[in-house]
């Protein structure tokens, strides 16, 4: 036993003891605060982003396949629509100018339009061929 | 003998006890985090795993390639397309290996599970039965499709139709068109995903089968002449 006690490195008095003061602590506190919130923080942005990215997929298909469609109903006139899901509308524009030196009359001509994005009015412009009854 | 002043037991427990209880609040914080962060990714990786399989289809689908056969009963050559509402099976000249030559490709919704998909080397017979041998693949699960096929009505309109026929109707249809049906809205949180593709080769007229009698193979792609030079204007 007196050997052991012996090791121990013993203080004198115990009021001498003296811990963190109150700013110390507050002043750790704080940093170690922010630090995890800075992460929490990325953290959270990323989840975000993963999370809106997995909803936009769906819609760029949708978007794709309206698009497909309406290069197909120019091709061919008069296409049963098939596409139920009305997000995105296709509105054909005025055909374009005639080239002003033509070699030969063709029955097709080209036409602009646009697929409109109801929810967010975004606009995706394309062009196709019309199909004329004659040629001109 | 010593003055010594050492942790009350009561003070001990109890800054054990705060211990204890901030360290299982942050994990269950951590865990709920980590948990829900899993959950997003991977939802994330099945959502562009998804896409990239549509993109696929869609790809594999306009470039559909009028594979002829001949049957060895009839001695009839036969156009290979075989379309119903809930199953497809086709020729390709898209493969997604990478190998070269047409590959066949099979679609089948099975209702509660997915889309499955089924792929063969396409050679010079009907590659029905190399399709029956493949295990088939889970490509879309949660989604059932439903298939439609665009034809010319006799007044020059262009309607869907629930099936074709590649050994009646000797062609192909003029578009395909595939509806993703969600099977359970709580899994997947999003309408039904449409796939339209054009088909091309459907006006490789001279390509029609009998036509060319003494060509046992199927590649007779040489020989088949571009059917126009239209340029779809993309954006």
């Amino acid at each position: 036993m007196i050997e052991l006690s012996s090791l121990l490195p013993l203080r004198k008095s115990a009021s001498r003891q003296s811990g963190f003061t109150l700013l110390e602590v507050l002043v750790a506190l704080t940093i170690t605060g922010m630090v995890l919130g800075g992460l929490f923080s990325v953290a959270a942005g990323s989840k975000q982003l993963a999370y809106r990215s997995g909803k936009s997929l769906p819609v760029a298909i949708q978007a794709r396949a309206t698009f497909n469609f309406a290069l197909l109903q120019n091709e061919y006139r008069d296409v049963e629509e098939i596409i139920e899901d009305d997000r995105f509308r296709i509105r054909g524009n005025d055909p374009l100018a005639a080239v002003p030196r033509k070699t030969q009359p063709q029955n097709l001509r080209l036409q602009s339009f646009e697929v409109i994005d109801t929810e967010t009015d975004r606009v995706i412009e394309g062009t196709r061929w019309n199909l004329l009854e004659l040629e001109e | 003998m010593f003055s010594q002043r050492g942790f009350t037991l009561i003070e001990v427990i109890l800054s054990l006890a705060l211990t204890a209880l901030l360290l299982s609040l942050l994990s269950t914080g951590m865990y709920a985090v980590m948990n829900d962060w899993e959950n997003d990714t991977s939802s994330l990786d099945d959502d562009l795993d998804q896409t990239i399989a549509i993109l696929q289809l869609e790809r594999a689908l306009q470039g559909a390639f009028p594979h002829s056969y001949r049957d060895e009963e009839s001695l009839g050559r036969f156009v290979y397309f075989k379309g119903a509402d809930d199953t497809l099976s086709w020729v390709s000249s898209v493969s997604p290996q990478r190998t070269g030559g047409l590959t066949a490709w099979h679609l089948q919704s099975v209702d509660d599970e997915g889309v499955y998909l089924r792929l063969a080397p396409a050679m010079s017979d009907s590659p029905d039965q190399r399709l029956e041998t493949v295990e088939p693949i889970l490509l879309i699960p949660n989604y059932t499709a439903e298939f439609a096929y665009l034809y010319e009505e006799l007044d020059f309109s262009k309607r869907w139709r629930e099936d074709w026929l590649g050994e009646v109707q000797q062609s192909l249809p003029l578009a395909v068109s595939v509806t993703l049906t969600p099977i359970d809205e709580d899994i997947v949180q999003t309408g039904p995903l449409n796939i339209i593709a054009r088909i091309r080769a459907n006006e490789h007229r001279l390509l029609r089968p009998g036509a060319t009698p003494s060509s046992g193979t199927s590649s007779t792609s040489g020989s088949v002449p571009r059917f126009n030079t239209i340029q779809i204007g993309e954006p």
